[in-house]
């Protein structure tokens, strides 16, 4: 059986990734400049999210760890349940992100279809509106 | 005990915003894919991605914390198999990437 986090942090990796691979042929394969700035800011807060989602929650699995450690006062862990908590609120961070980074990619969408409706043939788009 | 209720706000709000967000792309996307190549990968990207947010916040409840229940899983069986599912729907984001390069290459400079 799967384990969990492989899961978790593979998703979040292959993410990167190819929002890596993105950044890099953005230069080259973009020609209009505000679509290729979008795709880089949109790209690097995807990596960011995942990177604080993937640590965020594998120090949060330490949960049941750290609550014993602080309950029966561990010398020198007292407040390890709190550092456990903080990782928790700072993922939520990543989900911001996200929320952003989706934002943008929707805009980027958009922003070319109207680039390629501008630059394509009229007849094809009277048609194309047509069997609509 | 109010920021609990406050991440659970944050979280469950940026799930439900995605959502809205991908069914935004997913339908102009649609609206473009007989005439454009990518534009199809985009929409369907775009539509795995919403499903994940779905799942995100009503798989748990809605007052429930994904993160904080796929925290709790550790290892695929029947009953959290949604989990395992609902995540790595998130992969949907590469076809959109991948369909934006594809649209993108028949742009002039």
């Amino acid at each position: 059986m799967i384990p969990s986090s492989y899961v978790y942090n593979g998703v979040n990796i292959i993410l990167g990734v190819v929002c890596l691979i993105a950044i890099i042929f953005s230069f080259k394969a973009i020609p209009d400049k505000r679509v290729r700035l979008l795709v880089i800011v949109g790209s690097v807060l995807i990596i960011l999210s995942g990177a604080l989602l993937s640590f965020g929650l594998n120090v949060f699995k330490m949960y049941t760890l750290a609550w014993t450690a602080t309950t029966f006062r561990m010398e020198g862990k007292e407040d390890a349940l709190e550092t456990v908590l903080l990782f928790k609120d700072l993922s939520l961070l990543g989900y911001v992100f996200e929320v952003v980074a989706i934002g943008l990619f929707a805009g980027i969408a958009k922003r070319l279809y109207s680039l390629r409706a501008g630059t394509a043939p009229e007849g094809e788009e009277m048609e194309g509106e047509a069997a609509q | 005990m109010n920021i609990i209720l406050f991440s659970l706000i944050v979280e469950n709000g940026a799930f439900i915003a995605i959502f809205i967000i991908c069914l935004i792309g997913a339908y102009a996307s649609f609206k473009q894919y007989k005439n454009l190549p990518g534009a199809d990968l985009i929409f369907l990207g775009f539509l795995l991605y919403g499903v994940y947010s779905l799942l995100a916040f009503t798989g748990s409840g809605f007052t429930g914390s994904f993160f904080d229940d796929f925290s709790k899983v550790g290892k695929l069986n029947s009953l959290n198999y949604i989990y395992f599912v609902s995540f790595a729907l998130r992969l949907g984001l590469v076809l959109v990437i991948v369909g934006f390069f594809r649209v993108a290459r028949g742009l002039k400079a």
